[in-house]
């Protein structure tokens, strides 16, 4: 559509030119010829464009239902996630749970969600950031395959600290969509980013366009992986694993269009906000308490 | 038109053709269904037989289980947090019991920075009582309805008598012993407490706190235990016989050996002047105790200096040497502290069922306070008196614990 408006408009500077009446030859008269043509190309194009357009919405218009997938549609739902760091204990439930519900990578380093822990010590500018993929916390944890966090900070006096649990935005503008070049990632009608696995072919642009660190390539399968929302859950009626498991509802989530749904309220009870608002992407992931340091 | 240049045009044509077929054959049928990716891709996506089937899943076939977890405090922690996640259980089999509770309960109980005020955490050293084996978690509280509630068996109840009691009932210094008694006596009088008709500012509040069951489990566990604390007593020196008289009127607060308890102080190895100089200022009004002036007035100058040399001549064995050098605290945080060394030392240093203060971080045991005076954390004995704190005072005390030194 933006494209047909350029077209429009370089056609009616063309129009425009003509009315000013100074036609003549030489290098006047050079431009205007240009000029036609490049109208006449335009016109073409237009009507090309347009030829397309009514092409695709007969298309839209005959057939694509929602996707064959049983007892859902996904035109009645918008999904939201909302995340209130306030009641995060950093008990990393939600990680194994992830971990176990998705068959995802076991090793220390490779989340579909994760939960960071900032902790600022007296008399310290910066705070300590670390997550469960540390070292200290792996060997804590006993094995690769668990998480826990450790207690370094016994006998330290701490000024402030909390938990932030991450996971992916599903944004509304999402970066990861727009660099894939096969088009294997994707935004559904519901609001999900989701990958086709049987299209990526693992050139990792999407993992640098992701300005929040949730995707990442899976070893095995040579393809990238990330966060679906729990997507073989959310469509049969079911909450994604790490917000069922959590014990103290620091994980939301629901329909955005049921004004009585979980989320719903979670964003309309609380001073919601999301992570790096400045890159544009416009997250659906809301957060409560988060703290200046934390992007 | 030149050669060279249809020849361009036709190998051109010819990549387009080549491209556009391949487009046309590779692409998949439902590509650009919904947008610029596979139509089919999500439907894909969606299936997948969910590995976390709920609580009500499990309420099907335990249903005993879940009617406990359901109105219990767990309510929060699904089953499958601790029994890993069912998929196809029970066709798959039977699903884990958790082996270690302490590293299970630990993930979510664990005092740590970070964790918000409102959850319930523990210092796992420190609970219930300082201790150094590792107790499973599970001993005390029900997994699938922790909160310590009336169902509780007598040794966790106990938990509340050893700090005065003793650990076999045996009774210390002030405090009576319990194993020697009878169920019945110990029944009725624990009632007495509770009613109101015996008054005891330590053993009331701790008796209303309890219920009749509760009450009757501790009186059959102490009873049963009698015996057992009979700690054979050692044979008096020569010293002590000749004074056994005198020393009856001590050693229910200084303890048998003068080893001192709670705020009563330890005698047992002190200079022999010092010990005649203090009785002697008791008995003559320079020094004022309630509990020591009038004992003092009843012993004659001779008997003060024999019980001095009785209790000079023991050895400070059982004595404990102070923590640290106290820290200077001004006299209005001292007598505040008066309210606490009962029970939780006169370093702070904690005994039996009362944590150590000595040592903790200023912000935990101010908030630790708080919580008792909001009525947050609630306790027979401490909520009384943290009623009765100030803001301030609780500050004061608390920057004092923190102060001292810790004797773990
Ligand atoms: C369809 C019935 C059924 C459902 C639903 C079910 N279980 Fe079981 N469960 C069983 C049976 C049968 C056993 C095996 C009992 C045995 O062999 O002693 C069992 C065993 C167990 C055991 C081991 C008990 C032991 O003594 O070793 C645990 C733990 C357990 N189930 C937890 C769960 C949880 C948690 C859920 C819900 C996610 C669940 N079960 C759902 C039927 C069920
Ligand atoms: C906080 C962790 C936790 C949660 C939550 C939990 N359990 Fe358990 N469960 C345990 C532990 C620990 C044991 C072992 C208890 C014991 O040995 O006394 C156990 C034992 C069991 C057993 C075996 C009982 C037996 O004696 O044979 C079953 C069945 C069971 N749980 C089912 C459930 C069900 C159903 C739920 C949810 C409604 C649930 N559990 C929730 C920790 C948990
Ligand atoms: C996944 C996290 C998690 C695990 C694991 C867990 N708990 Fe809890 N526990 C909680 C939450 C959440 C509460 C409720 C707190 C509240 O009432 O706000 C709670 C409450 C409690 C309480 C009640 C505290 C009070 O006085 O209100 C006790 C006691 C307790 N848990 C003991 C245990 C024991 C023992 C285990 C191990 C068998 C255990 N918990 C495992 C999260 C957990
Ligand atoms: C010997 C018995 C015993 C053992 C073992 C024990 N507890 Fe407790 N626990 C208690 C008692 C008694 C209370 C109640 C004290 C109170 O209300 O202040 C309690 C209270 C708690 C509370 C609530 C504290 C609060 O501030 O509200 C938590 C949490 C808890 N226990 C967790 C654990 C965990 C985790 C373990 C294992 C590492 C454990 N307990 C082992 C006896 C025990
Ligand atoms: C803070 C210290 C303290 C704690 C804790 C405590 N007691 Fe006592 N208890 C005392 C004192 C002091 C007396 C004697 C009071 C008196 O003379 O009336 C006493 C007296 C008793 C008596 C009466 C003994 C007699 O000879 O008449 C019984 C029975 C008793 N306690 C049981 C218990 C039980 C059971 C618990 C644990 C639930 C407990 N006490 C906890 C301090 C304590």
């Amino acid at each position: 559509m933006t494209c047909e408006k350029d077209i429009d408009r370089r056609g009616q500077t063309a129009q425009g030119d003509e009315d000013d009446g100074d036609a003549r030859t030489g290098r006047r008269g050079f431009l205007k010829d240009v000029g036609k043509a490049v109208a006449s190309i335009g016109a073409l194009a237009a009507s090309g464009t347009a030829l397309l357009a009514t092409k695709q919405t007969a298309q839209a218009a005959a057939e694509p239902g929602p996707p064959a997938i049983a007892g859902y549609d996904w035109n009645e739902h918008q999904w939201g996630y909302g995340i209130d760091a306030t009641r995060c204990i950093g008990c990393l439930r939600c990680v194994e749970a992830c971990k176990a519900e998705n068959d995802v990578v076991p090793t220390a380093h490779h989340f579909r969600t994760w939960v960071e822990r900032y902790v600022w010590l007296e008399g310290e500018e910066r705070p300590h950031v670390d997550s469960h993929s540390d070292p200290d916390n792996v060997a804590a944890s006993g094995s690769e395959k668990e998480y826990r966090f450790d207690n370094r900070y016994q006998g330290k006096k701490v000024y402030k600290a909390f938990f932030v649990p991450k996971i992916c935005n599903h944004c509304r503008h999402p970066s990861c969509v727009q660099v894939c070049p096969t088009g294997a990632t994707f935004k559904t009608k519901d609001g999900a980013v989701l990958i086709d696995h049987s299209y990526c072919i693992g050139c990792q642009y999407c993992v640098q366009a992701c300005p929040y660190g949730a995707r990442f390539f899976d070893p095995r399968t040579q393809v990238t992986e990330k966060c679906t929302w729990c997507y073989h859950r959310i469509t049969k009626g079911l909450k994604p694993a790490c917000v069922e498991v959590c014990p103290v509802n620091a994980r939301i989530f629901g329909d955005l269009n049921n004004e009585a749904s979980d989320i719903s309220k979670f964003v309309t009870e609380n001073r919601v906000q999301v992570l790096k608002p400045e890159t544009g992407n416009a997250p659906t992931c809301f957060y409560v308490g988060l703290d200046k340091e934390v992007s | 038109m030149p050669q060279h240049i249809i020849r361009l045009i036709i190998v051109l044509t010819v990549f387009l053709a080549t491209a556009l077929a391949a487009k046309v054959y590779f692409t998949d049928e439902s590509f650009y269904r919904y947008g610029h990716y596979r139509g089919d891709a999500p439907a894909e996506l969606a299936v997948g037989d969910p590995k976390f089937r709920g609580p009500a899943y499990c309420e099907k076939c335990h249903v005993d289980r879940h009617v406990q977890w359901n109105t219990g405090v767990h309510k929060g922690v699904k089953c499958e947090v601790c029994h890993t996640p069912a998929d196809k259980h029970p066709a798959t089999g039977k699903l884990p019991i958790p082996a270690d509770t302490v590293k299970l309960c630990t993930l979510c109980h664990e005092k740590m920075p970070g964790r918000p005020v409102s959850q319930p955490q523990i210092v796992v050293q420190d609970h219930p009582y300082p201790h150094e084996d590792r107790l499973e978690c599970i001993t005390c509280h029900n997994p699938h309805s922790p909160k310590i509630g009336a169902e509780l068996p007598a040794e966790a109840l106990a938990i509340q008598c050893v700090g005065c009691h003793g650990a076999q009932g045996e009774g210390v210094g002030a405090f009576p012993a319990l194993a020697d008694k009878s169920a019945a006596y110990m029944i009725e009088e624990m009632r007495k407490y509770k009613s109101g008709l015996r008054q005891n500012p330590m053993m009331t509040p701790l008796m209303q706190g309890l219920s009749d069951r509760d009450i009757e489990e501790l009186a059959k566990y102490y009873a049963a235990m009698g015996g057992k604390s009979a700690a054979a007593p050692t044979a008096p020196t020569p010293a002590a016989a000749a004074v056994a008289q005198l020393t009856a009127k001590c050693v229910g607060c200084h303890g048998a050996k003068g080893e001192g308890a709670g705020t009563f102080p330890p005698l047992a190895g002190k200079d022999v002047d010092y010990l005649r100089d203090q009785l002697a200022n008791y008995k003559s009004g320079a020094r004022q105790n309630p509990m020591m002036t009038p004992i003092a007035q009843g012993l004659s100058d001779e008997d003060i200096a024999r019980l001095a040399e009785y209790y000079a001549t023991l050895g400070a064995g059982s004595a404990s040497a102070p923590a640290g050098a106290a820290p200077s605290a001004d006299p209005a945080t001292l007598q505040l502290t008066a309210r606490c060394t009962g029970c939780h030392g006169a370093e702070g240093e904690g005994m039996g069922a009362f944590p150590g203060l000595a040592g903790k971080q200023t912000d935990y045991l101010v908030d630790q306070l708080n919580n008792y005076k909001s009525g947050v954390r609630a306790n027979p004995v401490m909520t009384p008196i943290a009623k009765g704190l100030t803001g301030e005072q609780i500050e004061k005390l608390a920057s004092y614990y923190s102060l001292l030194k810790s004797k773990q």
